[in-house]
């Protein structure tokens, strides 16, 4: 973009047209040669800042002060400009879309020269989780007299780390302290470890219990064989499960599943680890793994990074749903186009037959299958809109590798549509979508899998709850 | 404030020798007050009367007698010039790291320009007669002026340095964790 007239030197060159015409009125040849000097002098000023402009070199700096920045809390931003030679400038920063400016100048004026750099310190509000990247820094670029501008724009490439919101958190460590969570009943596992706490109940002696559980002063004073009942703690391997795939990510209002997905399992990591259970972190998306934490050999520090990690929201337009493709039929050569493609998507390229086999949540399984044990505790939050055959297979294969498995499962509408938006048709397509969802959910608890629906305003309780009733 | 007032008293003696009139220097008031409280909309008011009365008092110059020409753009356009200079650029005035391309640019400019007004018009071959006719003597100024300086106040300019690799792209910083 070349440079622009500013008021002044916009009326400069009404001076300048105003001398030549009246020079024509006038006859006065005095006038003409005036305006053409002043013309001179324009031309020479715009080359010189042209010339300033080009050489100029300009270094930016912007930083951001805090180390750790949290959804829903400001931090703050040091924008400098330095310059090898002065130069004035209009200075507009821009933070990202889903960040609102809180306090301090966001836009700065003033002269910056090579032992006065330009600097201002504001802060913003980030109003979702992820990474972000700065769109470019826009500089209005000002002639020295004041007769041109030139706009143009930098980047300095800063991005931000958002993670989620403290108040997500601290619930989180307040649900720990407040529900008490045990396992407890027979599990599946070879290397359950069991400990005997509490004294319960006196029984009768029944063929087959341990010798070291007998009351022996109830025998002496019954004059029949008792046995001792305790209390018996389990601590079961957790594995959460977080579907990262793309009908998580939608947001159309201010939340997106994949952000209360995130609140959620860093609740359950955290009361699971608190209660002594070992806790262990899969995430994947539609393809593939994204990241596999083992239980008992990762900190609970390392579940949270990953949680922190997870891609960010994407923006649409309107009610997504669920992927209309599993709906009608299938666009001519769609079929044979994924089944080629979708193995080649697979970690480590091996050989599927299958594109059910080519999914995110099975690669999931098939990881847990090969590096974990089995009669593992599975809490599996998805939206089950994204790959949904694959889900059925894999999580069957799941329970059939002895593991307990628990679906958490928010749905779509709540999280995207307003109750004064609603139409018929809309309703209409809610519907299926909800009979759809059903039909699934169905044959997920018919296969011994507990689904646990919730809603945008669930803050943990019912997951915790519903956790709970599992072993009872 | 010093440099200010020395173009004043260059602007003072040049409308003196205009006509010595003290009624005329009062645009030269309405400059240095625009000095003094830097108002620039009022040094640019004082300069466009300053330059009225110039002309009103000032007889035109033929462009044919070279001397008459110089006297008149030594006395009076060249201070109007660095009056104008005087009264856009910033406070306090800094000496600038001159470009040396704009310089040899203008130079040539209005050295084409000069050369273009003075020996065109006396091919009296071609029917131009400047003693004539001052309206053609002001037309072929306005033309030359811009068509010399006309492209270069409205041209692109030099390429823009954000859409090619731009200063700021390298000096990338980012110190977020």
């Amino acid at each position: 973009m070349g440079s622009r007239f500013t008021f002044t030197g916009r009326l400069i060159v009404g001076l300048v047209v105003i001398l030549f015409i009246s020079a024509y009125m006038f006859s006065s040849t005095l006038m003409a040669v005036t305006g053409a000097a002043v013309l001179l002098y324009l031309a020479y000023r715009r080359m010189e800042f042209h010339s300033l402009t080009t050489r100029v070199d300009l270094r930016i700096e912007r930083t951001v002060l805090e180390k750790v920045v949290h959804k829903d809390s400001p931090c703050s931003i040091k924008l400098q400009i330095e310059s090898d030679e002065s130069i004035r400038m209009i200075v507009s920063d821009r933070p990202p879309r889903t960040f609102i400016h809180s306090s301090g100048d966001i836009s700065i004026t003033g002269t910056v020269s090579p032992k006065k750099p330009l600097s201002t310190i504001y802060s913003i509000i980030p109003k979702e989780r992820g990474y972000f990247r700065f769109p470019p820094l826009g500089l209005t670029l000002m002639e020295a007299r004041g007769l041109f501008t030139r706009e143009m724009s930098l980047h300095p490439g800063t991005e931000i780390f958002v993670r989620a919101a403290k108040k997500d958190i601290a619930m989180a460590h307040l649900m720990s302290r407040r529900k008490q969570f045990e396992i407890t009943g027979p599990a599946h596992r070879r290397h359950t470890r069991t400990y005997i706490s509490d004294f319960k109940s006196v029984r009768d002696y029944m063929p087959g219990d341990r010798f070291r559980d007998i009351d022996w002063k109830a025998v002496s004073r019954l004059t029949k064989l008792m046995t001792k009942e305790f209390e018996h703690e389990t601590s079961l391997p957790t594995m959460i499960m977080v579907d990262c795939s793309i009908s998580m990510r939608e947001v159309v209002r201010q939340r997106a599943k994949l952000d209360h997905a995130l609140a959620l399992a860093m609740q359950i990591g955290i009361v699971m680890h608190n209660n002594g259970h070992p806790v262990g972190l899969i995430t994947f998306d539609e393809f593939k793994v994204m990241d596999h934490l083992t239980p008992g050999k990762c900190e609970l520090d390392d579940i949270v990074l990953s949680l922190f990690k997870l891609p960010n929201p994407v923006e649409t337009a309107d009610y997504p749903g669920m992927p209309r493709r599993y709906k009608g039929g299938k666009a001519e050569g769609e079929e044979r186009f994924l089944d080629t493609v979708g193995p080649f998507l697979v970690k480590g390229k091996r050989r599927s037959f299958t594109r059910d086999r080519t999914s995110g949540i099975f690669e999931a399984i098939r990881t847990m299958e090969l590096l974990e044990e089995t009669g593992m505790l599975l809490v599996v939050i998805s939206d089950l809109e994204t790959n949904r055959p694959a889900i059925m297979r894999s999580l069957q294969m799941a329970v059939k590798r002895k593991h307990r498995v628990v679906v958490v499962s928010p749905s779509s509408w709540p999280y995207h549509i307003r109750d004064t938006e609603l139409s018929e048709k809309r309703l209409e397509r809610m519907y299926e979508d909800y009979l759809e969802k059903q039909t699934l959910l169905r044959s997920l608890r018919a296969g011994g899998v507990r689904v646990i629906e919730v809603d945008p305003e669930e803050r943990g309780e019912l997951v915790i709850s519903g956790l709970r009733r599992l072993s009872q | 404030m010093i440099g200010y007032l020395l173009v004043l008293y260059l602007a003072l003696v040049s409308v003196l020798h205009i006509d010595p009139n003290p009624l005329y220097t009062l645009p030269l008031a309405a400059v240095l007050i625009g000095f003094l409280f830097e108002k620039k909309w009022m040094g640019v008011a004082g300069w466009t009367g300053f330059v009225l009365i110039s002309f009103w008092k000032l007889g035109s110059p033929n462009l044919t007698d070279i001397w008459s020409v110089s006297i008149h753009i030594i006395i009076l356009v060249l201070p109007l010039i660095i009056l104008l200079e005087a009264i856009l650029s910033p406070r306090p005035y800094r000496l600038e790291r001159i470009g040396i391309w704009p310089l040899v640019i203008s130079i040539f400019l209005s050295a084409g320009a000069i050369l273009l007004l003075f020996f065109l018009p006396r091919i009296q071959q071609i029917g131009i007669y400047l003693d004539s006719d001052p309206s053609l003597q002001i037309f072929i100024i306005t033309a030359i002026a811009i068509l010399f300086f006309g492209p270069v106040l409205l041209g692109p300019g030099p390429s823009d340095p954000a859409k090619s690799s731009g200063p700021g792209q390298r000096t990338n910083t980012d110190k977020n964790e």
